[in-house]
């Protein structure tokens, strides 16, 4: 019998998410509680739906990479899937996944070299994990690993694939250029939904991932207030709560709730023990129990934001016509997560000053991922820069998708020696 | 009354040292291989530096650092600090010059760059595997049926060091024992092993970047073959520090638990 698609999703569903919702509404185990719950309720969420679509195929199923976001795709009533977002979630809840597919990709020839994000991708394929989808969104961006991973997925889903350019600046003219791709994109679109494009309702969708930005961005406010009232461990899962429902309802529901729960801290002056107050850059181990929240309890070190979130920063867009929807859109896809991995450093020297300024950062650590040739030769720049910029600084090599490659002890031991021989 | 006692207790993977400190010079320094467990190995090591010092008991030290992966696991210290900072601070304390200091110990490996007050102004450790670490020596030692002393004498005769690629210690095991048969001298090899390790040293080195004076601590640092490879590897003179290399972490301690006390 052909195995279900997305049986581990499904197991991590059932075997995880939905008991730890089951124990923190009966028992909110820390003041975290309520929230961790909401956050694991719009990850359960996201999951069933995704589970649904696969299994039932109500809706065309459109896999894309970063440098998009879902709201045009889901102004075609078509179901949008990230499927780099969903490696984070094998890797924290079903760690034995990761190392299953890792395995069945480079048993089929693909170099160990390759990204873990996309060896992951290619062994769900492979293990008859990922459904198939009706079209495969990529981009020119950001890494020479997807593109070959890419290309590979193409193959072996034998899926029409659609290519966007995206420039490897960030400003008013990249946007608009990578906007004009997306306008050439809509015709696709309409095609393999068999609707014509509705403005009105590309703008309903996108009113509606504004409002959610708009709680997202005033959460990032309180997040600079010393000490940050933001619970650490929520950070860690944010970015795979919200990655693939921008623009439907629950996830305009789950970052209000992310903001109130915030700020009623904030306002009830609740003690945090936040001692140092650390940016991560690249992305943390997703593996193990949750690190950010291991550095708060065990050093008081809170990290108030990592780069993942970059995208969650953007201003909210203007949707006064097509043109302004599209360049808003582009300017966020072009910023999600590792969209921001195509750019030249110095824009990343940018973000680090950035960073101090808005956050008043006490140090930055920055986990270098085998195989990112995108993060490996900026280490040196960073660390020239942290030099002359006086900013305690801490690198190590991982994976943060496969702990075989380096344990999370190991990880937590350079932690430690950091923030204890730098007297943080 | 007398001046106030100081130590240092470095409970490392494969050795326990102790260093006991008064008016600012060393009076006592031991190192004893490891127990099974931690705080045997402190209570063995302090007693020996106790009895070196001519004392009766450790309650006659003022104030006492621990540091080592078994530093927590001592129960007569007043406080544990990290090995990275004490190496640095024994370093400097040694000779205050020094700006970067290579510590290869047991099981791990780590290069600290120093600021001219002492404290550490980065770091980089290499804790994922044998290469470049104590336990690389033994297992190349147990191979060769040689001592760690021989490895450093033999590697010096060394005509023409051998090439040893693998830094995994169980590829190079295999890599040492195919020249061994195909007949290659063992100085030859000693200096591939030697040269092998500085490889590894010199890349983490420069993730620090190199700022002289460069010295080495720990067991290693006694090994003169590996001392001069580093050096060619580096193109670089390594100063090495006065008196015994395995003690700095200890030493550097000892001075830290000195500092605490006047802060107090
Ligand atoms: S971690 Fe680096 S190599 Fe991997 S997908 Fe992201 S940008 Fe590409």
């Amino acid at each position: 019998m052909d195995k279900k698609p997305f049986a581990k999703l499904e197991e991590i569903l059932n075997g995880v998410l939905k008991p730890a919702a089951a124990t923190l509404s009966q028992n909110p185990l820390s003041n975290d509680g309520p929230l961790m719950l909401k956050t694991v309720e719009i990850m359960s969420r996201n999951i069933e739906e995704a589970v649904d679509v696969a299994r039932n195929r109500q809706k065309k199923f459109v896999w894309h990479e970063f440098c998009l976001t879902p709201e045009l795709f889901l102004a075609f009533d078509l179901y949008p899937f990230v499927g780099e977002t969903h490696t984070s979630i094998y890797a924290r809840y079903l760690q034995d996944a990761i190392g299953e597919f890792i395995d069945a990709t480079e048993n089929a020839g693909v170099p160990p070299e390759v990204c873990s994000m996309d060896k992951v991708l290619i062994g769900a394929i492979l293990s008859d994990e990922i459904p198939q989808p009706d079209l495969i969104v990529t981009t020119s961006a950001p890494c020479d690993s997807s593109r070959i991973g890419y290309q590979v997925m193409e193959k072996l889903l034998d899926a029409p694939m659609h290519r966007l350019d995206a420039p490897f600046t960030n400003d008013a003219d990249a946007f608009k250029y990578y906007a004009g791709q997306m306008r050439n994109f809509i015709p696709v679109l309409e095609e393999l939904s068999g609707k014509k494009f509705d403005i009105d309702r590309l703008r309903e969708i996108v009113e509606e991932s504004n409002r959610a930005l708009e709680y997202l961005l005033e959460w990032d406010l309180l997040r600079r207030l010393r000490p940050s009232p933001a619970p650490p461990s929520i950070l860690l899962n944010v970015y795979a709560a919200v990655n693939n429902c921008f623009g439907k309802p629950h996830c305009t529901e789950y970052c209000k709730a992310l903001y109130e729960f915030t700020r009623e801290r904030a306002e009830s002056g609740a003690a945090t023990g936040e001692k140092i107050r650390v940016v991560w850059q690249h992305v943390p181990p997703q593996f193990g129990d949750n690190i950010y929240g291991w550095m708060a309890d065990e050093f008081g070190a809170v990290v108030v934001d990592d780069t993942r979130c970059g995208y969650l920063r953007q201003a909210p867009i203007d949707t006064s016509s097509l043109d302004s929807m599209l360049q808003g859109l582009a300017r966020h896809g072009l910023n999600m997560t590792m969209g921001k991995n195509r750019l030249p450093a110095r824009l990343y020297m940018a973000d680090f000053l950035r960073a101090r300024q808005d956050y008043s950062l006490d140090c930055v650590i920055v986990s270098a991922h085998a195989g990112c040739k995108h993060c490996w030769p900026l280490i040196g720049i960073y660390r020239d820069f942290a030099r002359t910029e006086n900013i305690p600084f801490l690198v190590f090599d991982d994976d943060f998708l496969d702990s075989r490659v380096v344990s999370l002890a190991t990880v937590k031991n350079k932690i430690e020696q950091f923030f204890r021989t730098m007297k943080l | 009354m007398s001046e106030p006692l100081f130590g240092g207790c470095d409970i490392g993977s494969t050795t326990g040292k102790a260093v006991l400190v008064r008016d600012n010079s060393v009076i006592a320094s031991v190192i004893v291989p490891c127990l099974p467990r931690p705080e045997k190995t402190a209570e063995l090591v302090i007693n020996e530096a106790i009895s070196q010092a001519g004392l009766s008991s450790v309650k006659d030290v003022t104030y006492l650092v621990g540091t080592g992966y078994g530093r927590v696991r001592i129960p007569f210290a007043n406080e544990d600090i990290s090995e990275i900072t004490c190496h640095a601070r024994g370093a400097s304390w040694l000779r205050s010059s020094v700006r970067t200091a290579i510590d290869i110990g047991g099981q791990d490996c780590k290069v600290m760059g120093i600021s001219d007050t002492g404290r550490v102004r980065e770091f980089v450790m290499n804790d994922k595997c044998a290469a470049g670490t104590g336990r690389f020596f033994e297992a190349m030692c147990r191979v060769l049926h040689v001592s760690l002393e021989d490895i450093s004498s033999l590697s010096l005769e060394s005509k023409a060091p051998a090439t040893i690629t693998s830094q995994c210690s169980v590829f190079a095991e295999s890599e040492v024992i195919t020249l061994l048969n195909e007949g290659v001298d063992v100085a030859d090899i000693a200096a591939g092993i030697n040269f092998a390790i500085a490889a590894r040293l010199v890349s983490l080195a420069r993730k620090v970047g190199l700022v002289q004076d460069v010295t080495v601590t720990g067991g290693c640092a006694k090994n003169v073959g590996l001392i001069k490879c580093l050096e060619e590897k580096l193109k670089a003179a390594i100063t090495l520090v006065p008196g015994d290399p395995q003690i700095v972490g200890a030493l550097g301690a000892a001075i830290l638990a000195r500092e605490a006390f006047a802060r107090a």
